[in-house]
């Protein structure tokens, strides 16, 4: 128990939430993750400040912290925690302090989502490549300090990307910023220098941002993030390919996307192009998904600001040739999906709900890396166990995402299910259990494991979870942070 | 000194032959790069190793770290081992020479990805992968650097940085001998997948091992890792005529071209530098300062003289910026040539023909370009003068010449940049941390500003003062560019004035917040620091206490003198 | 113990900074890794030690007493073939003196007393006999018996073909002589021979460090040379070339004579139509260039000059010095034969002309390094094959010599070394 000398010491400067309904709303919703525990309370610290006394109260007071920046409703089980927490909820830092277009970046604060985002780099004219449709609270530091694929896949030259700079605080209390920010010297003194925190890695010989990312709030709270943005397409033409085949439309993106042509892309199986497109109207769903070949491939093509019809033509003729080699055609409707309708409906916030739950109240995913060409053999595998717990392959949508300019892909099967049928949720708790072992064995690579998956992985390498536990003996020797993250 | 049984110990892991104990071969252990800068008494020589081990297998390197776990003596890895940060830093170290390990393990054509062992120099992958359409970045010292070096263990900087990025950022898994002896390999590979990704499940704990510079060797061994390749869309290999020192090209390579770009000040090189990168126009790009383009217009140090005598060079070719355009297609090409065009004409610019001018047109021009402080602003000012240049012609002969010296600086990585040796007999860097372009600038001019009172002195080279030297990455979003100089390595005054350079540059760049200079690695310097950055340098000294209790691996390179050196190994030292 | 030889040397030592380029060939004619090492020592036993830029730290250190001269480093030192490319290979970065460097040290550590003693033998020997074999099967002239050669220099001749000591007493090579004298005398050529009173050129007291026995040796060829009259001298072998064209005067000694090799001549009277290559040859070949007939072939000018600062730190000459790149070397006359006879293929291996990978062969006493020497050979007989020739042509006995014994060794795969002489007699088709 969080003693109330420590909530009242925190309550001084910092808004503390002790109402159960308010804390419910911190809970994991999804009947799928192993149930946790409901914070004691929820900290809005003021200010950085703050947040380190926040966590030496909770060294003191020998409580955990879980950091949370996006609003609810939490459903992936990142923020889930079994021991005695407090949440240290940063949604209401959403300042966007600093945009420089020269270098094209800007800094987020942990509340910033998308939406707000994305809105106020127009105004830049640049942007930020999104996840597929981002609930409207999902925030852009949770993202993309998870590695939560985005869909401009040229635009990601590393895993890191598009974090840039971060400044965060070690579960010691002591605050930390890396990359460029790290220094010497402030930030406006860099800024004096032409810096612009852009360089990710460092200070010297460390990358610790590396270490936070993906460690779901277990080694450290980042209080802000650079961001290298991207110049907004000043003329667009989006494009579908679509067909029954998916080795013609994998065939086709390893095509263009080794000269890094066109924009924009992902592929969808009927299902999840049904489910995004309609999860405004989801009474509509069923003749979206009927109207669709099997995969469907958005294409983005754009031009910037340098000679951008000339650049949006020869990126056609090139990308429309690389289709009909591979037995595609480029097009703009597929059934009843129009090209820029899904290009817009993949770039902006998909509602307070998560797209995928719209259909039926809630969703599996599982998501794990691989190589492109490697994707029917998982579908085969999904397929395959799914089959053993009497789910269609229908049932099973698809998202396939390029990342790290190709040279590596997310591939995500749901399965949406009804939240309140304990049979349907039965099943699919056995489906996740048997379909994460089988893709594990067919060597998937979970990079950022929830559910089942975060319980499996970590026996596969036991020397790099060693590391793992290692470093968080460093960066969190009270185990203050996510206490039980992993296992750890 | 290892005893007659540690010896053995020794040739029974690795087989008598890769074990050397000898002082000549220890002696040919003990010199690198620039090793001065480590040698209290401003000699060549660093540390002298205790033996030198040529393992083959990662299970070798792994048996001979549990034996340093046992015994007073650390191991230093190195592959190519070239920069003094390969040296031992005791005499209490075993070298691990990493030659025999020489293998491409995979190249992954259809995902662009590599995976190779430590002494595969860049131009090995690279002239196996132009077979397959695919590049990979190589760091500007040259092609005959270790792959993973550049992306595992020291610095990732090279002129393709505009189109292949920073070297460490295309790290795709590593396999790594610990400091314990336990045999590691981070990210997707050691889940068993493929190569494709260092980071994950969950942290990213290549953090520990890999940041803007790498451990060098301080930290355990590094014996495989993937590597992100790119795309090439030229020719598969090319033939060269002619002999040593200039091979020149047979033809021209499709889809490429080579561009060299001259502006009149450094907004406006700086401006262009950002508007190619947003085009994606520059598939490599390097800011060649004057004093280079001088030293490569002539075939000897007479020449050279008389041209950088006419003092046109200082004024012309100040602001320079090469630039090779590779397109997809050549539609592609054609598109970006007639974008970057674009952008030379808003930015005030010229493209310099393809033309060998003769040594005697620059004593011609001598007097205009002395009546006027920026003559090339007047140059660029005149009507139509990009049109008049495009139309100078110029023999096939002498235009593939060109285009062959700008083809191997970069593209190939083959013109070795010790070329740039010949003015003098040393050259040091300084400066160089890593962030944008325009930031680049500033570390070059403040670089220039501090060799100042040397040149005048005579004691370095006088080079105009502003030697830097680098270009873009990541299509603009990131830029670098290190503050070199040259000096005389058989002059000790020369020697102890760069030193003092690179100590006031290192300072300089804390107060003037220029980020962390190219050199700020190993203990001292992390000292120095740490302190203004977060104190860095403490979580690394946790670090390697931590992962190597039993001071396994020499770390001068990383957190300092290792435990096990001797009470004279443990003193600073200015690396240059 | 002070050495001013290598002392003298030491601020050329300190300009290596250890790229390893020494090792490998020049960046921009690179093709494959497999083909990319040429330092034959490096390649076999890596250490770097076993370089042009070790031998150099070696030598330093030897300098400055901080080693001592004895076996441990003589074992490194003579283990080198002296093939020159490390020297070619630094040039074409900076100026350097990698083989000078090399050369002294091994001459430092003859003068300690230090050479194998093999190697002193093998001096012995070619003070005993006149070939470094100590051969007394035979007298020097014998090769020739027959032919109706002049004999200089009681006859006189414009040119006199030099066998060379390998060339006379190997019974293949020595057949390759004689073809080569008979294409001269079917072409017209005034031609003439020393006979008994030829002579070693002295190559391998120079390649083994014996600075004393090389030069008395070459002072002693030179006087005859001289005393023959000749305008030409023409060598048989490729190592001899070398080393009468540009070791001679390196040491000092000038005949004033022109030097040519056998196939610089061969070109020549081919392209006067007087020797015709009229039969047509199906043969998939290679050419390996000799580093004594390609790179160590480029004369070594003497420099006169002075040397000035400029800009604080550059140093510059005045006239310029000029660097041997050893592009200087017998090159393309050997290509422009084969290619010029009918029906036959050539290719080009990855490792050519000044940049050449060494047959294993020199450097003395190569079976003391049997494993390495032979490896040497192997590789080229590799890259060869890589490049889909079925023989493997060379115009240096000693080469020859070594691809043969490096071919019988590779057991199933061997491949067919022919000496260019062979070739050109097969397609003059004159016998």
């Amino acid at each position: 128990m969080i003693s109330t000398n420590i909530l009242n010491d925190l309550g001084q400067n910092n808004t503390v939430e002790t109402s159960l309904e308010k804390l419910k709303t911190y809970e994991v919703r999804n009947p799928l993750v192993r149930s946790s525990r409901t914070p004691q309370c929820a900290i809005k610290p003021k200010d950085v400040p703050e947040l380190q006394k926040v966590i030496r109260k909770a060294k003191e007071g020998k409580f955990g912290l879980v950091p949370v920046s996006s609003g609810g409703p939490h459903t992936k089980g990142g923020i889930s925690c079994s021991a005695d927490h407090a949440v240290v909820d940063l949604a209401d830092w959403n300042k966007i302090p600093w945009v420089n277009r020269r270098n094209r970046v800007c800094f987020v604060e942990p509340g910033v989502t998308y939406g707000e985002l994305n809105n106020f780099l127009k105004g830049h004219g640049m942007t930020l490549p999104t996840p597929l449709a981002p609930r409207n609270t999902k925030s852009v530091l949770a993202s993309t300090i998870d590695r939560e694929p985005h869909i401009w896949p040229r635009m990601q030259w590393d895993f890191q990307d598009p974090v840039a700079c971060t400044e965060f605080i070690y579960g010691t209390g002591e605050l930390f910023r890396s990359g460029a920010a790290g220094g010497p010297g402030s930030l406006e003194e860099q800024r004096k220098s032409k810096g612009a925190q852009k360089m990710p890695m460092g200070p010297g010989q460390t990358d610790f941002q590396r270490i936070l990312i993906g460690a779901q709030g277990s080694m450290g709270i980042m209080t802000w993030i650079s961001l290298r943005t991207e110049l907004l397409p000043s003329i667009e033409r989006p494009m579908l390919a679509a067909g029954d085949k998916l080795s013609k439309i994998i065939e086709y993106m390893y095509e263009v996307q080794r000269p890094w042509l066109g924009e924009h892309t992902f592929i969808l199986n009927r299902l999840a192009a049904a489910m995004l497109m309609t999860c405004g109207n989801p009474a509509s769903f069923e003749k979206v998904r009927n109207s669709l070949p099997e995969y469907i491939c958005l294409q983005n093509m754009a031009g910037f600001e340098r000679l951008p019809t000339e650049r949006l033509e020869y990126q056609y003729e090139e990308l429309k040739n690389m289709a009909g080699g591979n037995g595609l055609t480029l097009v703009d409707k597929v059934g009843e999906i129009e090209a820029p309708a899904l290009l817009k409906a993949a770039q902006s916030p998909c509602g307070p709900r998560d797209w995928r739950h719209v259909v039926k109240g809630h969703c599996l995913s599982i998501f794990f890396l691989s190589l492109l060409n490697n994707s029917e053999k998982y579908i085969a595998v999904a397929r395959e166990s799914a089959r053993a717990f009497n789910i269609p392959d229908e049932q099973i949508g698809i998202y396939i995402q390029p990342v790290i300019q190709n040279h590596a892909c997310h591939i995500e099967f749901m399965v949406p299910f009804n939240p309140d049928d304990n049979h349907e949720v039965e099943n699919l708790k056995n489906y996740e259990a048997d379909v994460t072992e089988r893709l594990i064995k067919a060597r998937a690579f979970f990079s950022r494991p929830y559910g089942k998956a975060a319980e499996m992985v970590f026996k596969n390498n036991p020397g790099n979870t060693e590391l793992i536990r290692v470093i968080k003996g460093l960066f969190d020797p009270e185990n203050i942070l996510s206490p039980g993250k992993f296992n750890l | 000194m290892l005893t007659v049984d540690e010896l053995k110990e020794l040739k029974d892991i690795v087989g008598e032959e890769w074990v050397k104990d000898d002082l000549p071969t220890r002696d040919a252990y003990s010199i690198y790069y620039n090793s001065s800068s480590l040698n209290k008494e401003d000699k060549l020589w660093t540390a002298r190793p205790a033996a030198v081990i040529m393992p083959k297998t990662p299970e070798e390197i792994s048996q001979l770290t549990k034996f340093c776990n046992r015994k007073d003596f650390m191991l230093k890895p190195f592959s190519t081992g070239w920069i003094t940060s390969s040296a031992p830093g005791s005499r209490k170290t075993i070298l691990l020479d990493l030659k025999r390990m020489d293998k491409i393990i995979d190249i992954d054509v259809k995902n662009q990805i590599a995976v190779v062992e430590p002494y595969v120099r860049a131009i090995d992958l690279q002239s196996e992968l132009w077979k397959h359409g695919l590049n990979v970045h190589a760091v500007s010292c040259g092609g005959n650097h270790s792959i993973l070096a550049s992306t595992a263990a020291a610095w990732g900087y090279g002129i393709t940085g505009a189109s292949m990025g920073y070297q460490a950022r295309n790290m795709l898994g590593v396999e790594w001998v610990m400091p314990s002896g336990e045999i590691l390999t981070l990210g997707s590979p050691g889940d068993g997948a493929e190569w494709f990704s260092t980071d994950g499940p969950g942290p990213g704990v290549r953090g520990l091992i890999r940041g803007f510079q790498g451990t060098f060797g301080g930290l355990g061994t590094f014996t495989k890792v993937g590597v992100k390749l790119y795309r090439w869309d030229s020719d598969p290999e090319y033939e060269v005529h002619g002999g040593s020192p200039k091979y020149v090209l047979n033809r021209e390579l499709p889809n490429l071209g080579v561009f060299i770009l001259m502006f009149p000040s450094k907004e406006q090189i700086t401006d262009a530098g950002y508007k190619l990168g947003e085009a994606e126009c520059n598939y490599s790009d390097f800011r060649m300062p004057a004093f280079f383009i001088a030293l490569g217009f002539t075939d000897n140090n007479l020449e050279l003289k008389q041209l950088w005598s006419t003092g046109v060079f200082q004024k012309l070719a100040r602001y320079v910026l090469t630039v090779c355009v590779h397109g997809h297609s050549k539609k592609e090409y054609q598109w970006k040539v007639k974008a970057l065009k674009q952008i030379v004409k808003e930015s005030g610019g010229l493209i310099l023909p393809m033309q060998q001018i003769p040594l005697a047109a620059f004593d011609i021009v001598k007097p205009f370009f002395k009546m006027f402080k920026n003559p090339l602003k007047l140059i660029t000012k005149i009507p139509f003068i990009q049109e008049i240049t495009d139309m100078m012609k110029t023999s096939e002969e002498m235009r593939l010449k060109l285009l062959t010296t700008a083809f191997f600086i970069l593209v190939r990585h083959a013109n070795n940049s010790q070329g740039g040796f010949r003015a003098s007999s040393g050259m040091f860097t300084s400066v160089g941390a890593f962030d944008t372009w325009d930031m680049g600038f500033e570390q070059a001019d403040y670089i220039a500003g501090v060799k100042r009172p040397a040149i005048e002195k005579g004691l370095i080279l006088d080079d105009g003062g502003d030697l830097g030297s680098g270009g873009t990455f990541d299509f603009g979003h990131l830029g670098y560019i290190e503050g070199i100089g040259e000096y005389s390595t058989n002059d000790p005054e020369s020697r102890k004035a760069t030193k003092a350079i690179v100590e006031e540059s290192l300072h300089g760049t804390i107060e003037r917040s220029l980020g962390l200079p190219i050199a700020a690695f190993g203990g001292p310097m992390n000292q120095l620091f740490g302190p203004h950055c977060y104190n860095y340098h403490e979580m690394i000294m946790k670090i390697k206490a931590k992962l190597d209790p039993n001071s396994s691996y020499d770390s001068w390179t990383y957190s300092g003198a290792s435990e096990k050196a001797f009470p004279d190994e443990k003193e600073g030292y200015t690396f240059f | 113990m002070s050495y001013p030889e290598l002392k003298s040397l030491e601020s050329d030592i300190a300009t290596c900074f250890r790229c390893s380029l020494c090792k490998m060939v020049p960046l921009p004619v690179f093709k494959k890794q497999e083909f990319s090492n040429i330092c034959p020592i490096n390649s076999h036993y890596m250490f770097h030690s076993y370089s042009a830029s070790g031998l150099g730290y070696m030598a330093l250190a030897l300098s400055e007493g901080r080693i001592q001269a004895d076996k441990a480093l003589a074992d490194i030192v003579f283990s080198c073939r002296t093939c020159g490319y490390c020297d070619m290979a630094c040039n074409f970065i900076m100026e350097s003196k990698r083989n000078e460097i090399n050369m002294t040290l091994r001459e430092t550590l003859v003068c300690e007393g230090l050479a194998p003693e093999e190697y002193k033998r093998t001096m012995q020997n070619l003070k005993d006999t006149g070939n470094p074999a100590g051969l007394t099967h035979a007298k020097a002239g014998d090769w020739a018996a027959g032919l109706n050669l002049k004999k200089l220099p009681e006859q006189k001749a414009d040119i006199l073909l030099y066998a060379g000591c390998l060339t006379r007493y190997d019974k293949n090579a020595l057949l390759s002589a004689r073809k080569m004298a008979k294409l001269l005398l079917h072409a017209g050529v005034d031609v003439g021979i020393l006979g008994d009173e030829e002579n070693c050129c002295g190559l391998p007291a120079h390649w083994m460090g014996f600075k004393d026995n090389f030069t008395a040796l070459a002072e002693r060829n030179a006087s005859s040379f001289k005393g023959a009259h000749v305008k030409t001298i023409v060598t048989v072998c490729g190592a001899c070339l070398g080393t009468l064209k540009a070791k001679y005067p390196k040491y000092g000694i000038n005949t004033g004579i022109e030097v040519l090799h056998g196939t610089e001549l061969l070109e020549r009277l081919i392209e006067k139509k007087k020797i015709k290559l009229t039969r047509p040859l199906n043969l998939k070949v290679t050419y390996h260039d000799p580093c004594y007939l390609g790179r160590q072939s480029e004369p070594q000018e003497e420099w006169k000059g002075e040397e000035r600062t400029v800009f604080g730190q550059m140093k510059y000459t005045v006239p310029p010095r000029k660097i041997n790149y050893g592009t200087g070397g017998v090159f393309d006359p050997p290509r422009a034969i084969l290619k010029s006879i009918t029906g036959l293929s050539f290719r080009e291996m990855y490792r050519i002309r000044e940049y050449s990978h060494c047959c294993g062969g020199g450097g003395g006493r190569a079976e003391m390094y049997e494993k390495m020497s032979l490896e040497a050979a192997k590789d080229r007989i590799k890259e060869a094959r890589e490049v889909g020739a079925d023989y493997l042509v060379t115009s240096c006995s000693h080469c020859k010599a070594q691809f043969e014994k490096a071919s019988l060794d590779m057991g199933n795969d061997p491949i067919s070394v022919l000496d260019i002489i062979d070739i050109v007699f097969q397609a003059a088709d004159i016998d």
